[in-house]
């Protein structure tokens, strides 16, 4: 008898016995459900065994990581405004060589100038 | 391991806001010292509308200033306001070109320098300045 056939015969056997199952054998397999099921959230049912305390410590813990949160873009935020004030101190030493040099700024910016200088 | 960390940001962020709070607070025209305004004369007009980082920048340049040379001081106030009414875009590229011309070697820069002045002597040049 191959796999199949002998499954078919487990199962026939099974569903002629279930017509035959006794009462107390019945509510046995009924309770022994109910308390499976009963157990079946095991670490919701902890968080509610521990009860108030443990609720807020989990809430505080959310409100914690959210101020963190907040306090990571204050900070990134504040970094580019500081960034960008120093961008700003060093375009201040080339500017000051720009404007004391004897070549004007004119000179930068004519692009005549810079035509008539690759022509000549 | 988030509690050790949060009072140093908390502290960061006072710092950081107390240092921005500080930077967009820049004195008015009237508020500047006789010797800033002495040197910062050509923005005059300019200065109580002038952005709070730009009045810093020109309170850091006034304050090298007295080191410059008399000549550099003569240049940097005749070109003062004539800076300032560019455009970003202008100022950028006045500052990459004398970038350029700054890494060349000094006979070069000499003759860049020398060759402007035949420039704004010539009929070009000066139709270019008027």
């Amino acid at each position: 008898m191959n796999e199949p056939q002998t499954g078919k015969k487990i199962a026939q056997i099974l569903d002629q016995g279930l017509d035959n199952i006794r009462q107390g054998t019945l509510d046995r397999l009924q309770s022994a459900r109910s308390a499976s099921l009963e157990n079946y959230h095991p670490a919701e049912t902890i968080v509610n065994v521990g009860g108030a305390s443990v609720r807020s410590g989990h809430e505080w813990h959310l409100k914690r990581g959210r101020f963190v949160s907040l306090v990571s873009l204050l900070l990134a935020l504040m970094g580019i405004v500081y960034w960008q004030s120093l961008q700003g101190d060093e375009n201040e030493d080339i500017d000051i060589m720009l404007l004391v040099d004897d070549l004007p700024v004119n000179a930068y910016l004519d692009n005549e100038f810079e035509t008539w200088l690759e022509g000549s | 391991m988030a509690r050790r960390l949060l009072i140093p940001g908390l502290w960061l962020c006072f710092l950081l806001s107390a240092h921005v709070s500080a930077e967009s607070k820049q004195p008015s025209w009237n508020q500047l010292m006789p010797q800033q305004r002495e040197i910062l004369a050509p923005l005059s007009q300019e200065w109580d509308h002038m952005e709070p980082a730009k009045k810093k920048k020109w309170l850091g340049i006034a304050k090298r200033y007295p080191g410059m040379t008399g000549e550099e001081q003569q240049r940097m106030q005749l070109q003062m306001r004539d800076w300032y009414l560019l455009t970003p875009e202008q100022r950028q590229r006045a500052r990459e070109k004398y970038k350029t011309i700054k890494k060349m070697s000094p006979d070069k820069r000499d003759e860049i320098k020398q060759k402007w002045r035949q420039y704004e002597q010539s009929p070009d040049g000066a139709l270019a300045n008027q």
